[in-house]
């Protein structure tokens, strides 16, 4: 096949073809009869299949991967007040140092103040 | 694999656009890989300008050199100005060509042109999407999508919206919905989303 995209379908088009439905047959089932690796062919419908069988985050509607673990969902909300001009660099430097975000470093310090507040 | 390539004679319709944003799309859904067959590789240009957008990307001659490739989607951005041939041996061997216009009338002119050639092979599996849409009151892309409906065109029901972001995303090398301060962005972003449900459903 001539043209710029001779290589590319002559590519695609080299799955073996079942000669009664003249479709691609599936790579990956020629691959096990042989023990070789190669990549596999399907269709809109194996493509879907293969969405349907990911791990889907409910929140993101994003594939989620098995290993990770799922991580507890915290809810966050923009809150803003006024600290002393010192405080904030300490903040941001002690946040930088700790590799937290600022936020976290004011949740952590705010939880810690007001557990000590309950138990004094 | 599912195929799709991406087509147009004219340039600047948004083909390289709409290749990122359905690779990005689709990754989500599955493994994608990206053919840049545009000699200008604008569509690398905008993968390589960040720190990666997740899917594969390729240059045309590059994944011709691939041995083996295993990839659920594939997204093929093709340069303006294709040979009328090699759009026919396109959508006789890709699952579904896409046809990005804007709805203004040099382009429909043009994307006439691009029609003939695939409705003279009897190719049926096409669809143009239209692209860059004016917000209201302009209303240019309600009527050049009663245009083409009127000839009989298969078109996307989902329009993309005009948005500045998609500029910035491609200066970043970033997904549109990742740019920041644009509240056109994650809107511009779900326009190619309800496109991805339209192709998958």
């Amino acid at each position: 096949m001539t043209g710029r995209f001779g290589k590319i379908v002559s590519k695609l088009n080299d799955a073996p073809v079942n000669l009664q439905t003249d479709k691609p047959v599936n790579l990956q089932e020629v691959a096990t009869l042989e023990g070789e690796t190669v990549p596999s062919v399907s269709t809109k419908e194996s493509a879907l299949e293969t969405i349907e069988s990911k791990q889907v985050n409910p929140q993101t509607g994003k594939p989620a991967s098995i290993e990770e673990p799922v991580e507890p969902v915290v809810q966050l909300e923009k809150y803003s007040t006024y600290l002393e001009s010192d405080l904030i660099m300490q903040l941001k430097i002690f946040a930088v140092s700790s590799k937290l975000k600022d936020y976290q470093v004011v949740n952590l310090a705010l939880r810690a103040y007001l557990e000590g507040q309950t138990k004094g | 694999m599912y195929k799709i390539a991406i087509v147009n004679e004219k340039g600047g319709v948004g083909k390289t656009t709409s290749a990122v944003s359905l690779a990005t799309l689709l990754n989500a859904r599955g493994s994608c890989v990206l053919v840049d067959a545009d000699p200008n590789h604008s569509a690398l240009d905008w993968v390589q300008a960040g720190a990666g957008m997740g899917f594969d990307a390729f240059s045309l001659e590059a994944f011709d050199q691939l041995e083996q490739f295993e990839y659920t989607f594939m997204v093929l951005d093709t340069k303006a100005g294709e040979a009328v041939k090699d759009l026919v041996v396109l959508a006789q061997s890709f699952d579904l060509l896409i046809i990005p216009s804007k709805p203004d009338p040099l382009s429909l002119r043009v994307l006439i042109q691009t029609l003939q050639p695939l409705q003279e092979a009897h190719a049926t599996n096409f669809k143009v999407l239209l692209t860059d849409v004016p917000p209201a009151p302009s209303t240019d892309g309600h009527e050049a999508r009663m245009a083409l409906q009127d000839s009989g065109i298969p078109m996307f029901a989902q329009s993309i919206r005009r948005a500045a972001a998609f500029s910035k995303a491609a200066l970043n090398g970033t997904a549109v919905n990742e740019v920041k301060g644009d509240s056109r962005a994650k809107l511009a972003h779900m326009d190619y989303d309800l496109v991805v449900r339209e192709i998958l459903a």
